[in-house]
């Protein structure tokens, strides 16, 4: 198969899976949360009116149906251009950026919405579990070792391309890149952990699902990281180049893949929204 | 095993947190070598200033009801269930309240106590 059109099959895909399917679950999620549990009912879950929310929803959807505009115009630009390939891995790449800005949007609102409830946040009785967090509680020993088995291949693996004086390799630069990497998921998790509570109301089970969660996309996005950086050295050194625009799509599709991992709504306890706090908080 | 505070409660915060956790290892919630949260945890738990849980964990470390060994954390204390049914305060009350009999006693007045108890204070 043609390698441009094998581009643009995966870049469509990119495409509807980023800004179509993954906003389309996630607007569904929360219109399902505004349909099942409204604001008469569960006031604590809404600190401010729920048309904000809608709008705010409604400016998401909007703005995802603009990547997908976006990203079909860079199809038909890639389609029409005459162009060597060479730019192709980097346009695809900040494609990604701007087609997640959306979702930074979504994080962004998503820390006011837990600022407005800390602020409204009346409750004089606070609780705690008087049991540590550790890391070995939300992801399993097995996925922990593969992380560390995986950062060692990778450590070898960049040892072995060293050895052989590419002018374009980075050395052991890759290495301080993915530890940065891995020290930035280091912070997340561990603010998540440890940090600050986000939500006043949320009940001591839904937060540990909520760390586990965030937990194990950490973990597996750090697996992906690590194969996604040897398989592009692995492409260069092979002289596959021309495979690189199409594996850094196929990573972003791992990516949001891994990021749409969500706790099921039957499983959150949204009984701590109803104004009187259920006793099981 | 969870705590619960209560912000308009007129007893202070670290008061709160200590009676509960004694309570607990009294009522055989909390076993000995049991591990406890960190600072920084329980602290942003319950949306407290670290000191609060410092000075909690401090006070408690003092009474040996907890321990504190480096990186392995905190734990309930070996002795901690002997060590929970002691009150300091009630301690320093009645020790307090001897030493000023006695004083009485050998002729001091309330102010002369005062002025000598505030100066040896100072002085510590």
């Amino acid at each position: 198969m043609n390698i441009d059109l094998l581009l643009y099959i995966v870049l469509f895909s990119q495409i509807m899976f980023l800004s179509y399917y993954y906003p389309r679950r996630m607007l569904i999620r929360i219109h399902t949360i505004f349909k099942n549990y409204p604001p008469n009912e569960f006031p604590k879950l809404y600190p401010e009116s729920i048309e904000k929310y809608k709008k705010s929803a409604k400016r998401y959807q909007i703005m995802n149906h603009l990547m997908i505009g976006l990203g079909l115009g860079l199809i038909l630009w890639f389609y029409i251009t005459p162009r060597t390939g060479e730019w192709d891995q980097v346009i695809v790449f900040w494609y990604f950026m701007i087609q997640f800005l959306p979702t930074i949007g979504l994080e962004l609102w998503a820390m006011k919405y837990h600022n407005a409830m800390r602020l409204l946040n009346k409750d004089a009785q606070k609780e705690a579990v008087l049991q540590p967090r550790r890391l070995t509680d939300f992801v399993s020993k097995n996925l922990l070792g593969t992380v560390i088995l995986i950062y060692v291949i990778f450590v070898g693996f960049i040892a072995y391309v060293d050895q052989f004086d590419y002018p374009w390799f980075g050395g052991y630069l890759n290495v301080l890149i993915i530890s940065g990497v891995f020290l930035f998921f280091g912070i997340i998790g561990y603010r998540a952990m440890y940090g600050k509570v986000k939500n006043p109301h949320q009940s001591y089970e839904d937060r540990k699902t909520d760390i586990q969660t965030l937990m194990r996309q950490l973990l597996s996005m750090s697996i992906a990281v690590m194969l996604y950086a040897m398989l592009q050295i692995s492409l260069k050194v092979f002289g596959l180049e021309s495979f690189k625009a199409i594996s850094i799509s196929l990573y972003f599709h791992v990516i949001g893949f891994l990021s749409m991992q969500w706790p099921r709504l039957d499983f959150i306890n949204f009984d701590v929204y109803k104004d009187k706090p259920a006793l099981t908080k | 095993m969870r705590i619960q505070i209560d912000t308009n409660l007129s007893t202070p915060l670290f008061k709160q947190l200590m009676d509960q956790i004694k309570k607990a290892v009294m009522d055989g919630l909390l076993k000995p070598g049991d591990p406890l949260p960190s600072i920084r945890q329980l602290a942003n738990d319950l949306e407290l200033n670290h000191n609060t849980v410092a000075k909690a964990y401090r006070i408690l470390e003092r009474d040996s009801v907890i321990k504190t060994k480096g990186y392995r954390g905190t734990s309930i204390h070996g002795d901690a269930i002997q060590n929970s049914t002691i009150n300091m305060n009630d301690s320093i009350t009645t020790k307090l309240s001897e030493t000023i009999k006695s004083l009485r006693e050998s002729g001091a007045t309330d102010s002369e106590i005062r002025i000598a108890f505030s100066n040896v204070m100072k002085n510590q």
